[in-house]
């Protein structure tokens, strides 16, 4: 329960910032192309298909690779410097079903609730910036996004999310499983673990995006 | 065969290493029950991995790890479990697990291979930690009580099996001379009280002949066993030069002088 809350209600507040700001971003740039055709309400279809697509999970991704992925890989590498998990070995408990599966788990279901909510807040960014700095009406704005992000689109985003969130886990636990039992080797575990998530998600999204792409989704 | 001379643990020609890297060759000795047998020798000399191999978690380059007769290596996973069953291990640095408190970590074995319910199971860990000393500490997490104190929380985890077969990996290393000693007669207790047979790693000296009725002596430079028996015997009868070295803590510096 403590990790799922680690992995949900503490990662929030960062979450929050991210989708805002990646949201507001997408909508200031949008905003420079439409403007020269005068179709500036056209950003409501950009920040609501990239967020709720793929950039939410991905941003999401990141956040939890440099927050969780590290965090497993350095709790997992100090209990291997401990002789926390030989521990565990003697008493006949697997390591993989005591400390990974769990965490494993607790991402994976955290992942695409937190997804869900970077989609939103994205949406907000963009709706902040277009309301409140580009002038658009706020409820064509809402009407447009609405008519933008279709249901295939959110299972698309929560496909990825779901895959990323595996990717983190494994990652995090598995440099941690594979530290060296001093403490550059968590060190080392801690930095490889992030690589190896951000990599990970990168190349996932490319997998999926051509998968999509093939399917027409 | 007399019962109290029943080998509890017998080692067989082992070899041990890492890779390409020799660390002991040619380990052959027998532990019998009621032991408390002692594994010495100086730093790096390999003392931490036989005791490794001896608990499951290396495998050995060579050899074999009896437990009652019973090869750990020869064993399926489920043969190797259930010999396991038999070990309680206090590692060097107590390896307490860091998320729990020290009244969960006596109670995770309990939870695992008892059907005690949770009242008896608290009961049980009480039990366990006033035998160490540690009454009271069950909502302690281990960062938050000293080092001593953590090993004695780990012993306390160690015993909450009953285990036939309790090993030490240096126990006495970075404690002070009083709760090193206490140390030394709660090994004393466990194995008068319990019936345990105690397998002890260490280079103190203090506790080798406090505790020790039998020992194993490995050296680092001809990586292998040099000499076995009770520690006093080897003290008063042995004439190797490194033997001797060791259990009286070198040549006297002012002997040397003169």
């Amino acid at each position: 329960m403590l990790i799922v809350k680690r992995c949900g209600v503490d990662t929030l507040l960062l979450v929050s910032l991210i989708s805002l700001l990646v949201g507001m971003i997408l909508a200031f740039v949008g905003s420079i192309q439409l403007k020269m055709f005068g179709a500036q309400i056209f950003i409501a279809y950009i920040v609501g298909i990239a967020m709720v697509r793929v950039l939410s999970a991905v941003m999401t991704g990141i956040i939890m690779s440099g927050r969780i992925g590290a965090s497993f890989a350095a709790e997992i590498g100090m209990m291997q410097a401990n002789e926390e998990i030989d521990a565990l070995k003697t008493l006949g408990v697997s390591p993989v079903e005591f400390l990974v599966i769990p965490r494993i788990l607790a991402v994976v279901i955290m992942m695409p609730i937190l997804t869900i909510y970077a989609d939103l807040m994205g949406i907000l960014g963009g709706f902040v910036i277009s309301v409140g700095m580009l002038h658009l009406n706020p409820i064509e704005y809402l009407n447009r996004t609405q008519a933008a992000v279709k249901l295939s689109y959110v299972w698309v985003g929560l496909i990825h999310s779901f895959v990323f969130g595996v990717i983190v886990a494994v990652a995090g636990c598995l440099r941690g499983i594979k530290c060296e039992r001093n403490a550059s080797g968590v060190g080392i575990a801690t930095t490889s673990a992030v690589v190896t998530g951000i990599t990970g998600i990168v190349i996932a999204t490319a997998i999926i995006t051509f998968i999509c792409q093939i399917l027409g989704v | 065969m007399d019962s109290s001379m029943q080998a509890v643990i017998e080692v067989r020609d082992l070899d041990l290493g890492y890779k390409d890297y020799d660390v002991m060759r040619n380990l052959s000795f027998s532990v019998n029950k009621g032991d408390i047998f002692i594994v010495m020798g100086v730093n790096g000399c390999g003392k931490s991995t036989l005791l490794k191999s001896l608990i499951g978690l290396k495998e050995p380059v060579k050899g074999k790890v009896l437990y009652s007769g019973k090869s750990f290596w020869d064993e399926d996973e489920i043969g190797q479990h259930n010999i396991m069953r038999r070990f309680g291990v206090l590692y060097q640095g107590g390896a307490l697990w860091s998320s729990l408190t020290v009244g969960e970590n006596v109670a995770l074995p309990l939870q695992l291979y008892t059907k005690l319910s949770s009242q008896q199971i608290q009961e049980v860990v009480a039990l366990k930690l006033s035998l160490v000393g540690l009454e009271g500490y069950e909502d302690f997490f281990p960062s938050g009580i000293s080092g001593g104190m953590r090993k004695r929380a780990s012993l306390a985890r160690a015993i909450a099996l009953d285990p036939d077969i309790i090993f030490f990996d240096e126990p006495s290393s970075g404690l002070d001379p009083i709760n090193a000693r206490k140390l030394d007669d709660l090994i004393l207790e466990l194995r008068d009280g319990l019936g345990a047979t105690v397998v002890v790693i260490t280079h103190e000296l203090a506790s080798i002949f406090a505790v020790g009725n039998n020992s194993v002596f490995l050296d680092a430079e001809s990586k292998t066993m040099i000499a076995t028996g009770d520690p006093k015997v080897l003290l008063a009868n042995s004439k190797d030069p490194r033997v001797i070295q060791f259990l009286t803590r070198g040549p006297d510096c002012k002997e040397s002088k003169q």
